[in-house]
């Protein structure tokens, strides 16, 4: 029954989906499911029976009204309930990100308790640029009046640079404020240094740190690698472990959901794939274990760190659900009961804002986007912790 | 093939009516909307699933139907889709507006030669 599911999907791929279409898609889903079993029931072979409901229904462009638009660009805020995210969209989208704020509104929408420092770093690279962004223009002014004035005018050029310094300085004192993050006073700090080199005509130091500053955007330093077991498969996760499973696509192949889940850390308790509905675009996972046999922490990282891989997959889940069960011990299970659960919801939306990411294939590109993007970030302390008391219903 | 085309166009008007008549016996879902249709038409005339479909939204919007999810435990959900007292009404209209409009063609198309 996973084809006509992923031929459904097929069906609906770059369409806006609304609540109504949604609907609609299950709807198709359920009949194409009928059909296909009464011609089963009529005596027709799989594949013949396969390809005649497929035939049955071909396009939904005619059935999807007026607003049915091709997506072009998916606005972050929105993105999680009710869009579709076609993978070429998606990288589009991601593409057009990169040099948009959203990581910082993200981080900005994150609880000034919660003890994480990850999200809130990534309002410096910001900081930085903007501030290379003025040394730039500092040194092309000075450049171009030691051009136009000559040697002799020097005493008024670095006047001019002083006071254009004060003004990057006012710049950067918003921003720092307001997350009161040491790095930006030590940026700007550095900064100060880089105007001194650019001062001396050493203009290539201003653009240089202008691009270091976007080379780190989605950087946090890479933390030690962790004692524990589950710990330890995080940290030594590479791309090539779970490319194929993610580049197969998960709402659409339980199977191949199956699989990823059992490549992930983690994957030394019991897991098992519950539920895989493309519909809303949930996918349900249990773990279950034997009480003290694993560290919560470590496994609330798993749980945080498989979420998210999920989530960057082709055809990826917009919520996954996750029931985790500890078997009490023997003393327990003859008083009151034998398991322990609890349940967590992770949305897209409230990952992407902790991590200060857009979770789509570009973070399983290469080993590094995996790292930068979604490991060192999980493998922080109290990040997991925070996610998953955020997503836990009772 | 051309005959067929030609027919399902002279029969497209009446697809809503159609839908509202089968629904009336009992509540329905979309392929057993279909086969119904396929049968009563004693397997002369079949209707394309977007058509259904078009079909059923519109008459949900116009408030003739009203629509819930069934309870499968197991498997596929199944959409199925009420007859409302406005569709009852809009049934006996449609089917009274076809006799109007068949006896009309009826007496055009034979004074034109037509067979009857």
């Amino acid at each position: 029954m996973n084809e006509l599911r992923m031929y459904v999907e097929h069906l609906f791929r770059g369409h806006v989906l609304t609540d109504e279409t949604i609907e609609l898609k299950e709807e198709i889903y359920g009949n194409l499911v009928a059909r296909y079993e009464d011609y089963r029931a009529q005596g027709m072979s799989e594949a013949d029976a396969l390809a005649k409901t497929k035939d049955s229904i071909t396009s939904v462009s005619d059935l999807m009204g007026e607003d049915a638009e091709k997506i072009t660009l998916t606005p972050a805020s929105d993105a999680a309930p009710t869009t579709v995210l076609p993978s070429t969209a998606a990288s589009s989208a991601s593409g057009a990100e990169a040099t948009s704020p959203a990581p910082v509104a993200g981080g900005e929408s994150f609880s000034p308790a919660a003890p994480v420092e990850a999200p809130r770093k990534k309002l410096w690279p910001i900081v930085v640029g903007a501030v290379a962004g003025v040394l730039v223009i500092v040194v092309v002014a000075v450049l171009a009046m030691n051009l136009i004035a000559g040697p002799d005018s020097s005493p008024e050029t670095t006047q001019s640079v002083v006071t254009a310094q004060t003004d990057s300085g006012k710049t950067t004192d918003t921003p720092a404020s307001d997350n009161g993050d040491a790095n930006a006073s030590n940026d700007k700090a550095d900064a100060s240094k880089n105007a001194d080199a650019a001062q001396d005509g050493t203009a290539g130091s201003a653009s240089g740190s202008n691009k270091n500053a976007a080379s780190t955007a989605t950087k946090t330093p890479a933390p030690q690698r962790p004692y524990s077991e589950i710990g330890r498969q995080i940290y030594d996760l590479t791309v090539n472990d779970v490319k194929q499973y993610a580049q197969t696509g998960i709402l659409g192949n339980a199977t191949n959901t199956a699989s990823l889940f059992n490549a992930l850390p983690g994957n030394l308790l019991g897991v098992s794939i519950d539920n895989v509905d493309a519909g809303s675009k949930t996918i349900k996972v249990s773990y279950s274990y034997q009480e003290d046999t694993v560290d919560d922490d470590e496994l609330d990282e798993a749980l945080v760190y498989n979420a998210a891989v999920a989530m960057c997959a082709t055809d990826a889940p917009d919520t996954v659900q996750y029931t985790v069960c500890d078997e009490l011990k023997e003393y327990d299970h003859d008083h009151s009961r034998a398991w322990d659960h609890d349940v967590y919801v992770i949305t897209r939306r409230n990952l992407e804002d902790v991590l200060g990411v857009k979770l789509n294939a570009d973070c399983l590109a290469s080993q590094d986007a995996l790292e930068n993007s979604i490991r060192n970030q999980v493998l922080i302390e109290d990040l997991s912790d925070y996610v998953l008391d955020r997503a836990e219903r009772s | 093939m051309a005959t067929r085309d030609a027919e399902s166009d002279l029969i497209r008007g009446n697809v809503d009516a159609i839908v509202l008549n089968t629904l009336r016996k009992e509540d329905s879902y979309g392929y057993e909307i279909l086969k119904d249709i396929a049968a009563t038409s004693q397997g002369e005339y079949e209707m394309k699933e977007p058509s259904l479909y078009t079909s059923l939204k519109r008459l949900e919007k116009q408030g003739n139907v009203e629509s819930y999810w069934g309870s499968e435990s197991q498997g596929a959900r199944r959409k199925y889709y009420h007859v409302t007292e406005d569709g009852t009404r809009e049934l006996t209209d449609a089917i009274d507006r076809w006799h109007r409009a068949r006896r009309i063609i009826d007496r055009l198309l034979e004074q034109d030669g037509g067979e009857q």
